[in-house]
């Protein structure tokens, strides 16, 4: 039942209102209506748990959880989880930490709505497929 | 919690001593948080708490109610001593989003 945009959910995490609603309307624009949003990791892993969204946009810098402990956690209910990290941290030894540890992709802040939509593009991509092997 | 500095003891809720005005945990370079000297990294932002080999220069001497006179030619190998440091931080290999790219493909 998936293939179109409408039909995937995504859950948004950041701390910050601003990130929070650019990232919503981004997904919005996309056709992605089904988003969720936490204001840290502690409360994204509980909707991610309660609700297992196809897609995570997770920051790095929080309170209470940081993303990458939120992360950590997520992999370990959901292996092939989705985790874009949307974060300002640009140390290549923190990048590949997040990369070890299995996001996705990473979007560094602030990025431009093309690069939002590429990387969404290759999500869908990858969430197609899945579909597709059933 | 005994200071590192000057051995003081200082109560848990203390950031710096209250003896000599050093502080009682390791300070992140971000966010300004103070976590505990063994830790590696911060418990807000998970930056490197990895001490700096020039740290020493910037914890408090303990206060003796005199201002320390400086020669010309101490200041400025203090000066480039914080040179050094400030470069080592920012040269800590930042990466843009191509770098990221590749990192991730």
């Amino acid at each position: 039942m998936k293939p179109s945009p409408l039909n995937y959910t995504a859950l948004v995490v950041d701390d910050s209102p601003h990130s929070r609603i650019l990232l919503l309307r981004l997904l919005q624009r996309s056709g992605i209506t089904q988003v969720e949003l936490a204001v840290n990791g502690a409360e994204g892993l509980l909707r991610y748990k309660a609700s297992k969204p196809d897609m995570v946009f997770l920051d790095a810098i929080m309170p209470e959880m940081d993303g990458l402990t939120a992360l950590q956690e997520i992999k370990k209910i959901e292996p092939s989880a989705l985790v874009v990290m949307t974060t300002s941290l640009s140390e290549k030894e923190k990048v590949i930490q997040f990369k070890e540890a299995g996001a996705s992709y990473y979007l560094l802040k602030p990025f431009v709505s093309e690069k939002f939509d590429e990387t969404l593009v290759k999500i869908l991509a990858i969430l197609a497929q899945r579909a597709m092997k059933g | 919690m005994e200071c590192p500095n000057c051995k003081a003891d200082n109560s848990e809720a203390k950031r710096f001593c209250t003896t000599c005005g050093s502080p009682l945990g390791t300070l992140c370079r971000r966010c300004g948080k103070i976590g505990k000297l063994e830790d590696k990294y911060c418990g807000e932002c998970g930056m490197t708490l990895s001490a700096s080999p020039n740290e020493h220069l910037f914890k408090r001497a303990p206060q003796t109610g005199a201002t320390k006179q400086y020669m010309p030619d101490e200041i400025e190998e203090l000066l480039q001593m914080r040179k050094q440091v400030v470069d080592e931080q920012s040269a800590s290999e930042r990466v843009t989003q191509n770098d990221i790219d590749s990192i991730f493909n």
